[in-house]
């Protein structure tokens, strides 16, 4: 990032002061733009689609998803997995960059951290909805009962939830140690009683002391420290779900790097695609650069290639491996009928990321807004494909069949991008959309080193 | 009753003020004495009539009024049967509470009798086996018996007696029949025709022919859908007298089919299939394998089992069997054109010659009596009459009874007052062109006795319901004439009449107990002193001892070639397209439409459940650009139907096929709306092959099909070869892995467990039949999740019989297998399970544990044969679709409940029955003595179980036999369930299409696929390259 002085990433006569006021008008004083009613409205009804199709799914049963015998596993793993790999950019930006100390972190980690807190919300509500009986859930804890029987530890399922669950506590954690100075800002600056209680509440007595802010540093190096594995393992720990077992198309040793590429592709561009709307919805042009996009846009194209790497390496595998059914997986991949879901992730994933070879493209949001859609759409359908063509025609071709998604799969599905956006939305009302502390932090370092020079 | 009429009061008065004394009348009518009160008097009470008129004093009358009042009260509750029943105050010598009892008895197939093994759980039948004394099923049973169950407990079954479509009561309608009796005594009986189905039974018989005795006016039809009039034609043809054959495939060494689907259709199929069998397991026997030759109109199992299949439309059978016959040495006349080429039949011929004496050419019941008389001319030529067939009297009563053509016309001359209808539902099964729905509405008293009030009770006066089989004291025949008997496990469920019964009713004009009748019957017939000792050896054999019929000498008639018509024109056949109409593998003529097992099975060959469809050659598919499920009109003459089409390799070009039983209407819940009417275009004259056009109409129906991808891809799943190679090599099928495992791990029998619980199949014997899936249904309470779930996957047989095609689309060679939970010793499904729900036992079973299954379907996913199924939805609940009778259900196994998964448990209760069974009386499982029901149903001893620690029991023998392999073995699974790979025995002199694909096993499949078949279409999709060296067949 050694151009990052050609486009300054903030506005040359930026205070403390103005910052701080412009960010928390925006929670405590000024009215929601337009746009953000617009967007909530479509949200929630979108969000309570979800609601109703899940209470119809819990009253039927898990039938009304189109699974079947030999594709028993559907749209809601497809899901879980494109969820927790959004989730992960989040994680990354706030921490990797953190501890790599690339300052143009400071104006979107906090929406990337909040993105990530909702994606594995919903990522963790997916294996829940999947289940036959999901009442039944608390089977998979290893909890005290008069049986004495454990979960089966060897089950890669067990393994998964206990990485959701890790990675869902730790964003937790995180994005609330990242809000903790900013709660006590609008504290502070909070007009009416109810705000002051809310905040302050929140805010757990942070009054800013050098001890406060020396302890917290310190947290925060060690939590960006332990996130970084654990980015790495709760994707890793996903794919084995697939990888663990015998099944042509799951089976493959590169699935956790694989996946873990993956994971950051569609997480960058889910932070591109956030950052894009969000600074046209609250006018942070000057905050939120071009220059951000592009370092965005940086990002995908590197975990994109990756990710174009291991489809090759996959291919490779299968064939190298010399048996007909994984070679069969993969040209059935190609001809048969989800033909069109891996061309497509072709398309998406392969042949548009390419422009981001051009700075102006990087450098366009509207571009960027077309191509973090088009990323996430190529990754949803990469799940898609490996979860659905699998097992659709596996060992016994007399067992082979089709499974199609009904309309309570995508129900279900459209409904949770509604959760998703109602969530993000609420938050970014409710908290600071821009890390307040962080880009103090940066306009002091830009003085800093102004001074100096 | 009629009123009184003002002059009649008159009389009264009259008739009371000459009264002297006190006189006490009863009703005006009494004192009027007119002549309808007498009537009325005998109607209402028959056999008081008599205590009525008596002269009776006051005294008499309380006397009479005292002891009616007591003996009303001794018999106070209905329902309870007139019988000497001993209550549970003594227990009956070994009924314990939990412990199944068995009951022989017979089920009805298209009127012959199979033996059957009535399982009870306390009062309540659930499950049907074969009677392994009874020579039609000898232990197996056939899936009509064994759904028949579900038919027992049928909510949609006929309830009540029906006049006019109400309720009625049974004494209404004998109050009805007192008139018409009246009638037919006075004219003896003119106007009378009663209409059976075939009628096997022996009591109803005699009672029938009393009937008709009393009154000699009455006529006598008989009207079987499905029925075998051209085998008694074609023997009168050519013996002179109808007679019926019994074939011995147990002494046959080859076998020619003409368009006959004897494993499957004919009456004794089970026992023909066990005989077959016996001679084509190379397990048994390496030496001989019976050669078996099928020239067929539609692809059946008998001619997916077959070495080698020739495809004919069924006008050409006869040219073929006329051919033969010549080739043989009988005059017949020759047939305008061929039926096969010169190249085919000459090794036929030469082989048939060879095995004179053990050789048998089987005439197919649907084919038209000339071929029957020329197939019996060649028999008699190849010394077969007496060794490998016999012939008997027919066991059909009813086979010289006029038919439903003669009983139309009588009743369109108004011939026909009465028409009683016996279990047969003419309405619907009447071929179109014969109008009888119109003549029947004519007839001014139609009566109906059946199991379901269906479309020929709905359109009768009365309607009275038939007491289902398990529900039935009677008596009935076997395909060889062995007299069987039905007993009753339950009470009539809803008031039901045996055929017995009725005709008592007809005849006598009373109820009378059924058990009463039969046993009086019998009594009457039996000489010996000891009645009671026969009669109850009768009953727990199921069968009368001896009661087979004698073989008849036969000679063929002089000059019976000349009464033979003229072979069949060569050009019609050329032009246009033949409709080929057949039984249903599954609903049959429709008799079995509610039953939802039956209507879930998939169809041997098609795997199509809930509905018929046009069966059409790949090559008249292309030619009409027809696709599986694309709906064509069908045009004869007078009718048209619309049906869907299936695609199947295999059919003759210019023919295609529809099979009977469906397109019901007001039947029952499941019967309804499922399939098209084929009886709509059948024609009295042509009721197998109609000439008829085809169109397309653009609508599309998506068809409920279980198996979507037919060719096997060239994997190494089925292992099959010929004799000749199998004697060269015969561990060919042994496959060596292509990689040791590098952990070695405790091989089966060294697990700590007293028995190592293994099962092998035996693909050569395996014919396809479905027997052992309908089995596994009624064993292991297998819901049945109806059509719309079977579309989307989700059927949840535990065994299916996976059918591939090999070799080119036009006759491509069939290949069964039945694939059930593998219960691998290294299960895939067990380490994935997050909950640990699927759990290995010490003794080598692979076990659900229901209750503690959350159904992340992981199992499944992970599972190399998918056999598991999962409860998609509440299937057994309140919320099913298509709910099963509680009654139903086999109470040793679980019903499982939504969200859950499933599979086969190889019948855990039965396994831990005998082992209760051992520990209780101290003696060790014997093998053989526990069975799966899989393995129970199976004609062919395909299946075999047992404990393969045990170094004697048959299944260890079989997994060290050369032929034995384990499917998928490469993965390590090390599965429990081995195969026999399949030995057939083609006569190297034919060469055909079908031959060169069979998996030879000194090649490689990759090889293999270069065969002299491979440039013809082949039924394939992709055909991956298989890397060469040091995998061979393991890929």
């Amino acid at each position: 990032m050694s151009r990052h002085d050609e486009s300054p990433l903030l506005p040359p006569d930026l205070t403390h002061d103005q910052l701080t006021t412009r960010i928390c008008d925006l929670v405590l004083h000024r009215s929601s733009p337009r746009a953000w009613w617009g967007g909530l409205l479509v949200c929630g009804l979108l969000a309570t689609l979800f609601v109703y199709a899940v209470a119809y799914l819990f009253a039927l049963g898990v039938g009304v998803f189109g699974i079947n015998i030999p594709v028993a596993w559907g749209f809601p793993i497809t899901n879980t997995i494109w969820w927790i790999g959004i989730a992960h950019a989040g994680t990354l930006i706030s921490a990797v960059l953190l501890i790599t100390r690339q300052p143009w972190r400071a104006s979107i980690n906090r929406f990337a951290e909040a993105m990530a807190m909702f994606a594995v919300v919903l990522a963790g509500v997916y294996p829940l909805l999947h289940l036959g009986r999901p009442w039944l859930f608390y089977y998979l804890l290893p909890y005290p009962n008069t049986m004495e029987l454990w979960p089966q530890w060897r089950s890669p399922l067990v393994w998964d939830f206990f990485a959701i669950f890790t990675y869902l506590s730790f964003t937790a954690t995180f994005l609330y140690v990242s809000l903790l100075p900013d709660l006590a800002t609008l504290r502070d600056r909070a007009a009416t009683r109810l705000g002051q209680v809310f905040y302050g509440t929140l805010a757990i007595g942070w009054r800013g002391s050098a001890v406060h802010w020396a302890r917290y540093e310190r947290a925060n190096r060690v939590l960006s420290a332990v996130a970084a594995p654990i980015v790495v393992t709760v994707t890793g720990i996903i794919s084995l779900d697939l990888a663990v077992s015998i099944v042509p198309g799951y089976h493959f040793t590169i699935f956790p790097p694989y996946f873990v590429a993956g994971a950051l592709f569609s997480g960058f561009s889910t932070v591109a695609l956030l950052a894009v709307i969000l600074r046209r919805m609250f006018r942070l042009q000057d905050l939120v650069t071009r220059t951000h996009l592009d370092y965005l846009g940086r990002m995908m194209l590197l975990f994109a290639l990756v990710v174009d790497y291991a489809y090759t390496q996959e291919i490779f595998t299968a064939w190298y491996s010399g048996e007909d059914y994984y070679r069969y997986v993969y040209i059935d991949r190609w001809t048969g009928p989800y033909a069109p879901a891996w061309w497509g992730m072709i398309f998406c994933n392969v042949v548009l990321v390419q422009l981001l070879w051009f700075r102006r493209v990087r450098r366009s949001p509207l571009a960027m807004l077309c191509l973090a859609i088009t990323s996430n759409i190529g990754m949803w359908l990469e799940r898609f494909q490996i979860v659905f063509t699998s097992t659709h025609a596996d060992y016994m071709p007399s067992a082979w069949g089709e499974a199609w998604p009904t309309m309570w799969d995508w129900a279900v599905f459209i409904g949770s991008l509604g959760v998703f956006g109602v969530l993000l939305l609420l938050f970014v009302r409710l908290m600071p959309l821009i890390s307040l502390h962080d880009m103090r932090a940066f306009i002091a370092m830009r003085d800093r080193r102004s001074d100096d020079g | 009753m009629s009123s009184m009429s003002h002059n009649d009061l008159q009389q009264i008065r009259q008739r009371l003020s000459h009264a002297r004394g006190p006189q006490y009348w009863r009703s005006l009518e009494e004192l009027a004495e007119s002549e309808a009160f007498g009537r009325f008097l005998h109607q209402e009470f028959p056999r008081l009539g008599a205590v009525w008129e008596a002269p009776l004093d006051r005294r008499g009358a309380l006397k009479l009024m005292a002891a009616s009042l007591a003996l009303a009260g001794l018999t106070a509750c209905g329902r309870q049967p007139p019988e000497f029943i001993v209550p549970y105050v003594n227990m009956p010598e070994g009924q314990v509470p939990g412990v199944l009892r068995d009951y022989a008895t017979s089920h009805l197939v298209g009127g012959y009798a199979h033996g059957v093994l009535a399982r009870s759980h306390q009062g309540r039948p659930v499950k049907l086996e074969g009677n392994p004394q009874h020579p039609a099923t000898l232990g197996a049973c056939d899936i009509f018996s064994q759904a028949s169950v579900l038919s027992l407990y049928d909510p949609d079954r006929a309830a009540a007696v029906m006049h006019r479509g109400n309720i009625a009561g049974y004494d209404d309608w004998l109050m009805a029949l007192w008139e018409r009796r009246r009638t037919w005594e006075a004219r003896e009986g003119r106007g009378l025709a009663i209409l059976t189905g075939s009628l096997t039974s022996p009591s109803q018989h005699d009672r029938l022919s009393t009937l008709l005795a009393r009154w000699p006016q009455a006529r006598w039809y008989v009207h079987e859908p499905i029925d075998r009039r051209a085998v008694y034609a074609g023997s009168e043809l050519l013996f002179g007298r109808p007679l019926e054959a019994v074939y011995h495939f147990e002494r046959t060494r080859v076998v020619v089919s003409l368009d006959a689907d004897f494993l499957q259709m004919q009456p004794g199929f089970l026992r023909y299939a066990h005989d077959l069998m016996t001679r084509r397991r190379p397990r048994d026997n390496d030496d001989v394998l019976t050669r078996l030759y099928v020239v067929e109109s539609t692809p059946s199992i008998t001619g997916s089992v077959a070495d080698h299949r020739h495809r004919l439309d069924y006008r050409q059978v006869e040219a073929f069997a006329r051919q033969l016959a010549r080739a043989l040495g009988v005059a017949v006349e020759p047939p305008d054109r061929p039926g096969v080429a010169e190249s085919w039949l000459n090794p036929l011929v030469d082989d048939l010659r060879r095995h004179a004496g053990e050789a048998v050419v089987v005439p197919g019941d649907r084919q038209p009596p000339a071929v029957h008389a020329i197939a019996h001319a060649i028999n008699q030529q190849l010394e077969a009459h007496g060794r490998t067939l016999a012939f008997i009297t027919p066991v059909d009563a009813g086979h010289a009874a006029p038919g439903l053509d003669a009983l139309t016309e009588a009743m369109q001359a108004g011939e026909v007052d009465d028409l009683v209808v016996m279990g047969t539902n003419p309405v619907y099964t009447a071929p179109a062109d014969l109008a009888f729905e119109r003549a029947y509405r004519q007839v001014p008293w139609r009566l109906h006795w059946g199991e379901t009030y269906n479309e020929t009770g709905r359109l009768s006066h009365w309607h009275i319901p038939a007491t289902h089989a398990l529900e039935t004291w009677g008596d009935a025949r076997a395909f060889d004439g062995t007299t069987s008997f039905l007993q009753p496990l339950i009470q009539p469920l809803h008031g039901g009449k045996t055929g017995l019964q009725l005709l008592t009713a007809l005849t006598r004009g009373i109820d009378e107990d059924a058990r009463e009748l039969l046993v009086g019957y019998w009594r009457e017939r039996h000489d010996e002193e000891d009645f009671t000792t026969f009669w109850r050896r009768c009953l727990h054999d199921g069968l009368l001892a001896g009661s087979t019929s004698l073989a008849v000498e036969v000679t063929p008639r002089e000059g019976w070639m000349n009464a033979l018509p003229p072979p069949p024109s060569a050009k019609e056949p050329a032009e246009g397209i033949t409709l080929q109409l057949q039984p249903d593998a599954a609903v049959w003529d429709g008799h079995y439409a509610n039953n939802g097992w039956l209507q879930e099975l998939p169809r041997p060959l098609t795997k199509l459940t809930w509905s018929n469809a046009l069966l059409v050659s790949p090559a008249l598919a292309e030619a009409r650009g027809l696709m599986e499920g694309e709906v064509v009109r069908i045009s004869t003459r007078d009718h048209r139907l619309e049906v869907p089409v299936y695609v199947l390799p295999g059919m003759p070009e210019r023919a295609v096929t529809l099979s009977l039983g469906y397109g019901r209407k007001g039947i029952g819940q499941v019967a309804d709306g499922v399939g098209h009417n084929a009886y709509r275009l059948q024609a009295s004259r042509q009721r197998w092959a109609i000439p008829v056009e085809l169109e397309k109409t653009g609508d599309h129906e998506n068809l409920a099909v279980t198996q979507h991808h037919h060719a096997i891809e060239g994997r190494d799943l089925i292992r099959a070869t010929t004799l000749e190679a199998y004697r060269d090599n015969p561990a060919f099928a042994k496959h060596p892995p292509p990689q040791e495992s590098l952990y070695p791990e405790p091989w089966p029998a060294d697990r700590q467990a007293e028995h190592a619980w293994g099962m092998v199949v035996d693909l050569s014997a395996c014919i396809g039949c479905n027997a052992c899936v309908m089995g596994c249904q009624a064993e292991n309470n297998i819901p049945v999740v109806g059509p719309e779930e079977v579309r989307r996957g989700r059927e949840m047989h535990w065994i299916r019989i996976d059918r591939y095609f090999e070799g080119p689309l036009e006759s491509p060679r069939l290949i069964f297998q039945p694939v059930l939970c593998m219960h691998c010793e290294n299960a895939p499904c067990e380490y994935v399970c997050p909950v640990g729900a699927t759990q290995h036992s010490a003794s080598g079973l692979n076990e659900m544990i229901y209750n503690r299954c959350i159904g992340t379907r992981y199992c499944s996913q992970n599972c190399p044969y998918k056999v598991r199924r999962f409860n998609w939805f509440d299937y057994t609940g309140r919320q099913a679709t298509y709910p099963q009778p509680d009654a139903v259900h086999n109470p040793e196994v679980t019903i499982r409940s939504r969200g859950v998964m499933e599979k086969c448990t190889f019948c855990v209760q039965r396994i831990n029955r005998a082992r209760i069974t051992a520990d209780v009386t101290d003696q060790p499982i014997r093998d053989g003595e526990l069975q799966t029901a899989c393995q129970q149903a199976c004609p062919t001893q395909a299946i075999v179980f047992g404990d393969i620690s045990d170094s004697q029991s048959q299944v260890r023998k079989l997994k060290e036999h050369p032929l034995a392999y384990g499917m998928l073995e490469h993965l390590n699974t090390r599965p429990r369930v081995s195969y026999l790979a399949g030995v057939g025995n083609p006569n190297r002199e034919i060469e055909t299409p079908q031959d060169v694909s069979r998996v030879n096993p000194d090649r490689t499949q990759s090889q293999t696929r270069g065969g002299p078949g491979s440039d013809e279409p082949v039924v394939r999709h992709f055909d991956p390259e298989v890397a060469s060296g040091g995998k061979e067949g393991a890929a």
